[in-house]
């Protein structure tokens, strides 16, 4: 099974300060996921209104695309560097 | 299977000792115990040699001191990307072809089928763009 980024970490480096973030991803899903049990009700009905009003849009696969998206963004890799400043970002 | 059972096949096929229906027998049943094996190992060989990332790297000269950014992009996240474009509806379709014709690609976005662009990710591997600048900053696209 296929999961989605656990950790984003976030490096910064400037002349006068240098921090690093680890921010747990995780939990960020867990609260999303609660979310998503409270609303499924009132999704359950937008998904049968959209299939009625507007049967070309499928929310099913859009929402495994999405899905893939997000798992697949895990590796993904960003540095940008300006002048002596230094901004770094990884999604694990 | 061999060319020369495929051959073999044909010629009786041709002589006339077997009829045509004998010989697409015939021939699937080779296919279908040598194609997997081949198959399989081309395949194997090809995930093995498969890039994982697309690298873009850009050095760049900026007073007060070089600028640089240095992206590593998952393959896969390109390839989920593309699935997910594939999933726009055909009125988007039109939108999109307007605004790429505007900006100078006449492109239609409508003829382009997940399929092709699979293809179009998987050949990225092969890819790399070098390019410099006149005042030396340089832009590299890679896949490793």
């Amino acid at each position: 099974m296929k999961l989605p980024p656990l950790v984003a970490r976030v490096r910064v480096h400037t002349p006068h300060r240098a921090c690093r973030l680890w921010v747990p991803l995780f939990l960020l899903w867990g609260l999303l996921l609660v979310l998503l049990v409270l609303l499924l009700p009132v999704l359950a009905v937008a998904i049968g209104v959209t299939a009625v009003a507007a049967p070309r849009w499928s929310i099913a696969p859009a929402a495994r695309g999405l899905w893939a998206v997000l798992c697949e963004s895990r590796g993904t890799r960003v540095l940008v560097a300006g002048g002596r400043a230094q901004v770094f970002f990884t999604l694990h | 299977m061999s060319s020369e059972e495929r051959l073999r096949i044909l010629n009786l096929l041709a002589s006339g000792k077997i009829d045509p229906a004998e010989a697409a027998t015939l021939l699937d049943a080779l296919g279908d115990t040598a194609a997997p094996a081949a198959g399989g190992s081309a395949s194997a060989a090809a995930r093995a040699e498969a890039p994982r990332y697309l690298r873009v790297l850009v050095e760049g000269d900026e007073a007060g001191g070089a600028s640089r950014v240095n992206v590593r992009v998952p393959m896969n996240l390109i390839r989920a990307g593309v699935r997910l474009a594939a999933l726009l509806p055909p009125g988007v379709h039109d939108q999109i072809n307007k605004a790429l014709r505007e900006n100078g690609l006449d492109l239609d976005v409508s003829k382009i089928k997940a399929g092709d662009l699979d293809e179009l990710v998987e050949h990225l591997g092969e890819l790399t763009v070098d390019v410099q600048g006149n005042r030396g900053e340089k832009v590299r696209v890679f896949c490793e």
